[in-house]
């Protein structure tokens, strides 16, 4: 069934949706900005493409395989990305690149695994922080 | 149409994630899906199951009353007559008394039901037989689904011949469709209103539901389990397959079940068996992806190249203040500048002073040629 169809039923009732207002978020897993809409949706397109944190740091990449659509149990592969940030942020290009996964999400994946990498290093931030106000 | 796909079956064994078997997918599953059809067919099919309530035909009119007519200081609303009692001298009939009657009292001949075109109905349910076999549209209903190894899901019909709840849940776990029956049971509420005192005390999520061929035990087995609904496959019925007109029911069917849906709605090329004359809709388009069709070379081909937005222009500037703006529009000016600068110079004494060019940035070099310093001040930077 197309990809348009199926959205054009979801587009108005879906489990996802959170209203707030004008806006319309969605809560599905693999929708890297929770927004409401058909180019980012996590479920619709063939190739999707899902980051979120691991509890033991980094971050893990998910992706949707369009082989296994029909196959929930294996529809994605995860990858985890635990190294440092220039090396998390070159591996996720290299990985949607190579594997032709929807060029226009690439930097989106890239800036919510820098918001989750930024969050594990809170504890750390915080610190410098602190010591750059005492040195002020 | 393109091709049938294989549909995997599971069994009833331990590791239930693995195929025992595969059948095709039925033509039905590939019906064009029309959510707007479905929803008219629904809300008209759920009203088949009312009964007709009315209030009395005479409540409010148990009276004799009669307007006091005008002159006497109160409404000329009929009133009660006589005297002895609180009633004489009130205000009767009216909806707006007390003890008067309704607004537009309920009747018992109101139309309670609907009559639907069965090939609105047949069309309702294919698109929803469609739909039930998409991850995307089950997962939007709220379906927990992300255990289970195929959608449609279909088992052995083993299945068929369960009779204890155990045999269920222990199917249920193995094929990783348990979950969806407990995010279920979380949801049970009491509930809100009169309904509770006319067994409807509780309401719930709706589960899996489970579509056999032949019950010889299946309902026994999983009517205890909260939220699962049985079906046979001769009566499925939308208000199960779409509850609330929600496209994606989760569906496990047994083998012979889902094999039978080829005989009952036929495919794409072939007509119904069992009924009469039955064909499936056909989709309106044959390609309904946008972006394929946008991408296409048809398309692409008639199309007006890309507009590109306008270059910004830069930032104008004043000539007379700008030398290289002015060496642009006037190259001899250029030489202009540099003979001003020479003459200049010949007239000094020979230590240049450090204000003297107009580049006061590279005040400490030593100038030993004094025309090639010029020049070089005089050169446009790039």
């Amino acid at each position: 069934m197309s990809q348009d169809v199926q959205w054009s039923i979801l587009r108005r009732n879906s489990k996802f949706i959170v209203q707030s207002g004008k806006f319309r978020f969605s809560k599905e897993p693999n929708n890297l900005t929770n927004k409401h809409s058909q180019k980012f949706s996590g479920s619709v397109p063939r190739k999707t493409i899902g980051i979120k944190p691991h509890s033991e740091g980094g971050i893990v990449l998910s992706l949707k395989r369009p082989k296994h659509s029909k196959r929930p149990k294996t529809m994605h592969t995860r990858i985890r990305l635990n190294k440092n940030r220039r090396a998390v942020y070159k591996s996720i290009r290299k990985i949607l690149k190579k594997r032709h996964y929807r060029p226009r999400l690439t930097e989106t994946a890239v800036r919510r695994a820098c918001v989750y990498l930024t969050s594990q290093n809170a504890g750390f931030l915080k610190k410098l922080n602190k010591r750059k106000r005492i040195e002020k | 149409m393109t091709s049938r796909p294989m549909v995997g079956i599971y069994g009833v064994t331990e590791d239930a994630q693995q195929r025992i078997g595969q059948t095709k997918l039925p033509g039905v599953f590939s019906a064009p899906i029309r959510n707007d059809i479905v929803k008219f067919v629904h809300t008209n099919i759920a009203k088949n199951k009312r009964q007709p309530y009315a209030v009395s035909f005479r409540a409010g009119h148990q009276t004799s009353a009669e307007s006091w007519g005008t002159g006497r200081a109160v409404a000329r609303i009929p009133r009660v007559r006589g005297g002895g009692t609180h009633r004489s001298g009130q205000a009767a009939y009216g909806n707006m008394c007390r003890g008067g009657r309704m607004f537009a009292p309920t009747r018992i001949w109101r139309r309670w039901h609907r009559k639907v075109a069965v090939n609105q109905k047949r069309y309702a349910m294919t698109s929803a037989l469609a739909a039930s076999a998409l991850p995307a549209l089950v997962m939007a209903r709220g379906h927990r689904i992300q255990q289970i190894p195929e959608v449609p899901l279909v088992v052995s019909d083993d299945v068929q011949t369960m009779e204890k709840t155990k045999q269920a849940v222990q199917l249920l776990k193995g094929i990783g469709a348990y979950s969806d029956v407990d995010k279920v049971k979380v949801t049970k509420k009491i509930r809100p209103g009169k309904g509770k005192s006319r067994n409807r005390r509780h309401k719930l999520r709706r589960g899996p539901l489970i579509i056999y061929n032949k019950n010889k035990g299946v309902s026994r087995a999983f009517r205890n389990l909260p939220g699962v609904d049985m079906l046979s496959v001769d009566r499925l019925n939308l208000l199960q397959l779409a509850p609330g007109a929600h496209l994606g029911r989760f569906c496990i069917w047994t083998q012979s079940a889902f094999e039978k849906l080829d005989k009952l709605y036929g495919t794409q090329k072939k007509r119904s068996v069992l009924k009469k004359g039955y064909r499936l809709p056909r989709p309106m388009m044959t390609n309904a992806d946008v972006g394929r069709i946008i991408n296409s070379d048809e398309i692409q081909r008639v199309l007006r190249p890309k507009r590109l937005p306008k270059p910004h222009d830069s930032h104008k500037k004043n000539p007379l203040k700008n030398d290289l703006v002015m060496f642009k529009l006037n190259p001899y000016a250029k030489t202009l500048k540099r003979k001003a600068l020479l003459s200049k110079m010949k007239h000094k004494p020979k230590t240049v002073p450090k204000k003297a060019t107009d580049k006061p940035a590279e005040p400490k070099v030593q100038v030993k040629d004094t025309k090639e310093k010029v020049e070089q001040a005089v050169e446009p930077k790039k």
